[in-house]
């Protein structure tokens, strides 16, 4: 049985590492650029990269920065066999509307290659595995609500496959101002300090504190 | 192991408006991509694989789809409709999973010329997920894949290991893409579409061309005459560029490996590839191939058929390799006629009869992702040789 052995959550202006606030952005009102941004100088993070995405990218990627930095064993697990299971509700449609204003403006109309290509959920799945090097299994998945059964159900069946070692799963979403990230470190290994089994219900119950 | 068949199967795309259309057309070496000198309001010209209107009405009034739903909409619903009739389950069964596979469903309502008659929230995939509950009372909403150009791929991965599970008995998977003036322009700011129908593998190849449409299929875990079977299958991501290939396709081989492996490491007869006709996937793809010693398997692109239909893609083309598989015939890759990939592929260049038993089925796509899936008819199939 999966176990969730450690967890990421950015919510608002917050930053969470299992179950422990090591960031709150003083303008509890900023845009997700100005937090991203503010988030990216706290954690001393070094990544040209980063400047290039979409809000939905970063916010995903600083969700998985922080994430891995609490996993002792990440650089001991292969890359191939790490799976990246994320979900959201709004898909990629903050940038959508900004890369359509691209194509509608009548006087300059430029369609922007660079906005374009994160007109995509899964990008963000991509953008993480260029940093961390992961290649395994990974799925983009749709949801109004946080579907903790489905996200566990199929987490699981790739568990069961021996497709994956470890997985990030969670739900990673951004539109309308509105920022909520939440990423589990899932692995095999029981017996951690501070594992939980990984279930629809420790799954929901962790959406449901930190909302 | 519980097998998992795909035992129906519905295509819509500007080749037809079913399966059994599909198949003729692709024997006699029609292609479904036209010149279009414009598209809404962008001047073109443009060459497109659009789904004819007059067609889409005709298949919606067979199978009672109203025009209240979005264009996007009625690709699922009347395929969807289409897959039920012939495999009389019942989508409403606890047993039943419904997956709907899209890049981006109803984006052309992002033009509020568009979307007048439709309420702002349809845009949102997930808001699909309910009108398509509703159109056929589900008990649960479909699960949702939106992961670019594998995400048919992905979607039928997903319904087989649902199925394999035991969690259910019958997986309804559709995939469906709208041609929208959303996408054509991004496409072409990425300077990514061919002036010409496209021309997978070829020497001349300029990009691709943009399709539409829906492939739908029911998998179960119940052998049906003439079901094919899905081995397994794998998806991997390069870790490389979000919207270019890796040179050496490390993340393609990868796929392919693993599903090889989880299939039981079979002999391959056919490869039906992605085969966009851009550069770089094409070369991407040969490079894979070589790498892993399959590079005379028989392999084809179906996108100089229907051109890239997305989120279609890997239903369509899974479909297709399907019907080529049951009649014994390796239809020829439209649009090739001399190499033009950095090694060489065994490219089928004439529609011939032959023997496929098992059939390897790959896709690739932005953030750098790549699917495999490994197609099985069973042993005794000559039986069927007249179906």
């Amino acid at each position: 049985m999966p176990v969730i052995a450690h967890y990421s959550l950015i919510k608002d202006d917050a930053l969470v590492v299992d179950g422990r606030a090591t960031y709150r952005h003083e303008d509890k009102e900023a845009g997700v650029g100005a937090f991203a941004s503010a988030l990216y100088k706290h954690m001393e993070l070094s990544y040209l990269k980063f400047f290039k995405m979409d809000n939905l990218s970063k916010l995903g990627f600083l969700a998985a920065e922080a994430l891995l930095k609490a996993v002792p064993d990440f650089a001991d697990t292969p890359k191939d066999k790490t799976g990246l299971f994320l979900m959201n509700a709004h898909s990629s449609l903050d940038t959508d509307e900004r890369y359509y204003e691209t194509v509608a403006n009548d006087e300059n109309n430029f369609p922007s290659p660079a906005l374009f290509v994160y007109t995509l959920p899964n990008i963000v799945i991509g953008e993480i595995c260029i940093r961390h090097k992961i290649t395994g299994e990974h799925a983009f998945l749709l949801s109004e609500q946080p579907d903790a059964t489905l996200l566990c159900n199929y987490v699981r069946n790739v568990f069961d496959e021996n497709a994956v070692d470890a997985a990030i799963a969670g739900w990673v979403e951004y539109y309308g101002d509105k920022r909520h990230a939440l990423l589990m470190w899932v692995n095999r290994q029981p017996g951690q300090v501070g594992a939980t089994e990984f279930t629809p219900a420790t799954i929901q119950q962790l959406w449901t504190i930190h909302s | 192991m519980k097998g998992v068949y795909i035992i129906a199967d519905h295509m819509l795309s500007a080749l037809g408006t079913d399966s059994a259309a599909h198949y003729e057309r692709l024997c006699s070496g029609e292609t479904g991509i036209r010149t279009y000198d414009k598209w809404e309001d962008l001047s073109g010209p443009f060459c497109l694989a659009a789904v004819p209107d007059d067609q889409l009405e005709a298949a919606c009034t067979r199978y009672h789809i109203p025009a209240s739903y979005t264009r996007f909409e009625r690709f699922l619903l009347l395929s969807m409709q289409a897959v039920i009739q012939e495999s009389g389950i019942d989508p409403s069964s606890p047993d039943t999973v419904t997956i709907l596979s899209s890049t981006k469903g109803n984006i052309d309502l992002i033009n509020p010329a568009t979307a007048e008659r439709f309420p702002n929230a349809r845009i949102n995939l997930s808001e699909t997920a309910h009108t398509v509950q509703s159109h056929f009372g589900l008990l649960q909403p479909p699960v949702i894949v939106s992961n670019a150009c594998i995400s048919g791929v992905m979607a039928l991965l997903m319904g087989a290991r649902l199925i394999r599970s035991g969690q259910y008995r019958h997986a309804i998977v559709s995939g469906a893409d709208v041609i929208s003036d959303f996408i054509l322009t991004g496409f072409e700011s990425l300077k990514a579409v061919s002036p010409e129908p496209c021309r997978p593998y070829d020497a001349d190849r300029q990009g691709i061309s943009l399709g539409e449409g829906c492939g739908t299929v029911v998998l179960s875990a119940d052998k049906h005459p003439g079901s094919i079977a899905i081995l397994g299958g794998s998806i991997s991501n390069d870790a490389n560029h979000i919207s270019g290939p890796s040179r050496t396709g490390s993340g393609l081989q990868q796929a392919v490996r693993q599903a090889l492996s989880a299939s039981g490491n079979p002999r391959i007869d056919y490869i039906n590839a992605h085969g966009t006709a851009t550069a770089y996937n094409d070369d991407m793809e040969a490079e894979a191939f070589h790498a892993l010693g399959m590079q005379s398997i028989p392999l084809n692109s179906f996108k100089g058929y229907w051109g890239h239909t997305l989120g279609a893609a890997g239903m369509l083309e899974t479909i297709a390799a399907c019907w080529s598989m049951r009649r014994h015939k390796l239809i020829s890759s439209a649009g090739y006629a001399k190499n033009g990939v950095s090694k060489p592929l065994n490219i089928i260049t004439q529609t011939q009869d032959a023997d496929i038993r098992t059939c390897l089925k790959t896709a690739s796509g932005f953030g750098g992702c790549n699917g495999a899936l490994v197609l099985q008819k069973e042993e005794d199939y000559a039986g069927h040789r007249a179906l």
